[in-house]
């Protein structure tokens, strides 16, 4: 059992930035995890040889995919918590202990590295895409009892026992992961909290999903969070400081 | 020879046309074992109504449809549900090879970690 968190870093092709990423996490001390999400080039080798370990997908799963295998992997070697980091270098790892001090002083079970509330936005984000953010955030914030402006961010926190129900339930397919895994926590009563992380533009690399693309893929996702569509996870009761059984349907 | 017959020669000969397509599909293994008897069964009831039609007819009347399009709506309401017990087989399958692709990588990890000291 560890109490410092495992680093798990989902990849898909990041041979030019994955090394420096994995580098700069275990310079701080925690243990690290790259998820080869079926990458046809040297991520696995890089990454491995720059001190990580290896989950090797054969076939492409996403990142939701991906993360609940990592998120298995933590349970199975019983970290009580994972900080998802991207491989792309956009992510500056030494914000993690900040993420790691806020959930310890709020008992949060998910703490949100938001790069809307950071004063130093280095990233461009299209106004069409900002707005489909905003109307995510809003449904989030609702869900969460807690301001969101960031509910697609891909730097979190997440502890136990949300993360042993991530690892059970959590989706593969787009968005599912991030921005309606926040409301599911949120809904089943897990206590979320929100913080300011820059975010600079991708170093290297092109994101996997077109922005036109995921702006249908994000109109999918409110429909599936308005109408209740989406995963099941147990909910969290303090009083009780246990958790109920998952509901079907 | 009647319009009414034209179509039920139509409709078999269709249906016919059909069971075959299933059937190359079936021994290219395109199509497993399951499905292709599923889908001859329907080319069999197709072909079965069409030769039935005068028993369906006063069904149709009484909905306002012709024989043939009555057929066709029965035929499009099985195909539909055809259509969604294969989105849940698939949707469960999708998941099943989600979960075996994961348990792999697993298991791959701690096979690396178990065989490492001895290679030492």
């Amino acid at each position: 059992m560890s109490d410092k968190p495992l680093i798990l870093i989902p990849a898909l092709n990041e041979q030019a930035t994955i090394q420096e990423v994995v580098a700069s996490v275990i310079a701080q001390g925690f243990d690290v995890v790259v998820i080869d999400d079926g990458s046809g080039d040297q991520t696995a080798n890089l990454a491995r040889q720059a001190g990580a370990t290896i989950l090797t997908l054969r076939i492409n799963l996403g990142v939701g995919g991906a993360l609940r295998c990592g998120f298995r992997y933590a349970v199975t070697n019983g970290y009580k918590s994972v900080v998802q980091c991207d491989a792309d270098g956009q992510h500056p790892t030494s914000h993690i202990q900040r993420l790691v001090d806020v959930s310890n002083e709020t008992s949060s079970h998910l703490v949100i590295g938001s790069r809307f509330r950071s004063q130093d936005l280095e990233m461009t984000v299209m106004w069409h895409r900002r707005f489909a953010m905003w109307i995510l955030s809003l449904f989030a914030s609702r869900a969460c009892k807690t301001k969101i402006t960031d509910s697609t961010s891909g730097f979190r926190l997440i502890s136990e026992p949300l993360l042993g129900q991530f690892a059970k339930y959590l989706p593969s397919h787009y968005l599912g992961d991030t921005f309606e895994a926040n409301v599911v926590a949120g809904r089943a009563g897990y206590k979320v909290k929100e913080i300011a992380a820059p975010i600079s533009d991708r170093k290297a690399g092109v994101s996997s999903t077109g922005s036109w693309r995921s702006i249908i893929l994000i109109a999918r996702s409110i429909l599936v969070v308005f109408f209740h569509l989406h995963f099941r996870i147990a909910d969290y009761s303090e009083e009780e400081l246990s958790l109920q059984p998952v509901k079907k349907g | 020879m009647s319009q009414e017959t034209v179509q039920r020669i139509e409709l078999a000969v269709g249906c016919v046309l059909f069971g075959f397509l299933v059937i190359r599909f079936s021994q290219k293994r395109r199509i497993s074992f399951r499905y292709t008897v599923g889908w001859l069964v329907l080319c069999g009831l197709g072909i079965f109504a069409s030769l039935l039609i005068p028993v369906f007819t006063p069904v149709a009347e009484f909905l306002r449809l012709s024989p043939t399009v009555f057929l066709i709506a029965i035929a499009s309401i099985g195909s539909a549900l055809l259509f969604l017990q294969l989105t849940v087989s698939i949707s469960g399958t999708q998941r099943r090879v989600d979960s075996l692709a994961q348990e792999n990588a697993l298991l791959r990890e701690k096979l690396e970690r178990i065989e490492s000291p001895i290679k030492k």
